[in-house]
């Protein structure tokens, strides 16, 4: 198989025996992939960096995927600390939660509009939850969170729920301190995409929460290391 | 390999460990070592086991050494108001070779990569501090490599070195001695352009 200038980005590299590097990278039409460099710093120079819209193409049979031609579209390349540390943080859930080459355009574009506004301002961490939401539900963990499934009732803002991961939120008597637990507000908010709100605390703990349930409860290395977001 | 030469085998296997080194690259090693001047390899065998054996990282540094502290941070002659941040012992060549540099230098051994499980503590960021905290430091040269890792580093170390009123400078960069600019990728080329000086 070989595939000619697919639209991509890099997601992390690794160093691979002497001179190669181990490539993960996010392409347009076939998902998240792997891919090897060979002779890496020769070949491509500095070109393999995260941020940078590139082309790629590669060619292999089986798991083994060469990496053959880079070209770069345009550069994002930025020093803001924030930007980066979030790139991280999206990295790692992408090569966590989505299985090598499963096809998802709809993931590259969301990649793609994330990246941007994220590198536009860096801290508006709005971009971040709707993403995370966006993630989920392109996996196959779409979020249900306006409908009580348990009672048949719409969700009201003034009421408390529990979240159960895959099905949806159920009324319950007040909020605890676990991150299934918020109110109605904080739950529309997130069905109408609104992250402005005062409810983004909220939002965060309960994503963080249910992205370590997928992750079946292997904390995020990015937050965990450099403490943010 | 037949399986009646153990040893042949564990030697195969033990050679594999050296980067870019494989299945044939490790066998015709193996074959030239034992082929070759027999003192010369037991010479290498016994050079490899010492050196394990006795090089640690320096108290101060922690750069590779024998001793407890290594010969840069042993060298009186440095200028003590500088402190360089290099992610390997590599790099700290580099500079030694390539510039003037004559300050101390502190080694990450490696960068900050959450991905692969690489956090504050094990780039020794505790023992950068106190070094920090050492009245002589008056400017710490951020000397982190320009991927998204090393500025990640490069940053959680400035704010370490804010906090101690210091002054932290960061490797410049731009378009490379001798390089044309049709031929530099986008990424240098935007960065040598946004941060041009006055000429």
């Amino acid at each position: 198989m070989r595939v000619e200038l697919e639209a991509a980005y890099i997601l992390h590299t690794r160093a691979y025996r002497e001179s190669s590097l181990l490539v993960y990278a996010l392409t347009a039409e076939h998902g998240v992939v792997h891919l090897i460099s060979r002779a890496a710093k020769k070949k491509h120079g500095n070109m393999i960096q995260p941020l940078t819209k590139c082309y790629l193409t590669w060619s292999g049979k089986g798991s083994l995927l060469s990496l053959n031609k880079v070209e770069l579209e345009h550069s994002k390349y930025t020093r803001n600390f924030r930007s980066h540390v979030q790139c991280l943080y999206i990295h790692e859930l992408l090569l966590r939660l989505v299985p090598e080459r499963s096809p998802a355009p709809e993931l590259f574009d969301l990649y793609e509009q994330t990246l941007e506004k994220m590198l536009k301002s860096p801290t508006d961490e709005g971009c971040l939850r709707a993403f995370e939401l966006e993630l989920l539900a392109i996996i196959g963990h779409p979020l249900q969170l306006d409908f009580d499934y348990q009672n048949n009732l719409a969700v009201e803002a003034e009421q408390y729920y529990r979240y159960v991961p895959d099905a949806g939120p159920v009324l319950s008597a007040g909020l605890n301190q676990t991150w299934d637990s918020l109110t109605g507000r904080a739950l529309l908010d997130m069905a109408a995409g609104d992250f402005r709100t005062e409810n983004l605390p909220a939002m965060k703990r309960f994503l963080r929460g249910l992205l370590e349930f997928y992750l079946r409860g292997k904390p995020v290395l990015t937050r965990q290391l450099l403490k943010v977001n | 390999m037949a399986d009646n030469d153990p040893l042949l085998n564990r030697l195969i296997d033990a050679l594999r460990v050296l980067p870019g080194v494989g299945q044939k690259t490790a066998q015709r090693m193996a074959f030239h070592l034992l082929k070759s001047d027999a003192q010369k390899a037991l010479q290498l065998g016994a050079v490899i086991s010492e050196a394990v054996e006795k090089i640690k990282h320096c108290s101060i540094c922690r750069n590779y050494t024998e001793e407890t502290v290594c010969s840069v941070c042993a060298d009186l002659g440095r200028k003590a108001s500088q402190l360089c941040i290099v992610e390997s012992p590599t790099d700290l060549l580099a500079l030694e070779n390539g510039t003037g540099y004559r300050g101390y230098y502190f080694v990450l051994m490696g960068k900050l990569s959450p991905l692969d499980g690489v956090g504050p503590e094990q780039l020794g960021l505790d023992r950068l501090e106190q070094r920090l905290q050492q009245p002589e430091v008056e400017e710490v040269i951020l000397a982190t490599s320009a991927t998204m890792e090393g500025e990640v580093t490069a940053h959680v170390i400035g704010d370490l070195v804010k906090k101690y009123n210091l002054r932290s400078t960061r490797l410049a960069q731009g378009v490379p001695v001798g390089g044309e600019l049709e031929y530099l990728d986008l990424n240098t080329l935007s960065q040598a352009f946004d941060s041009r000086t006055d000429y």
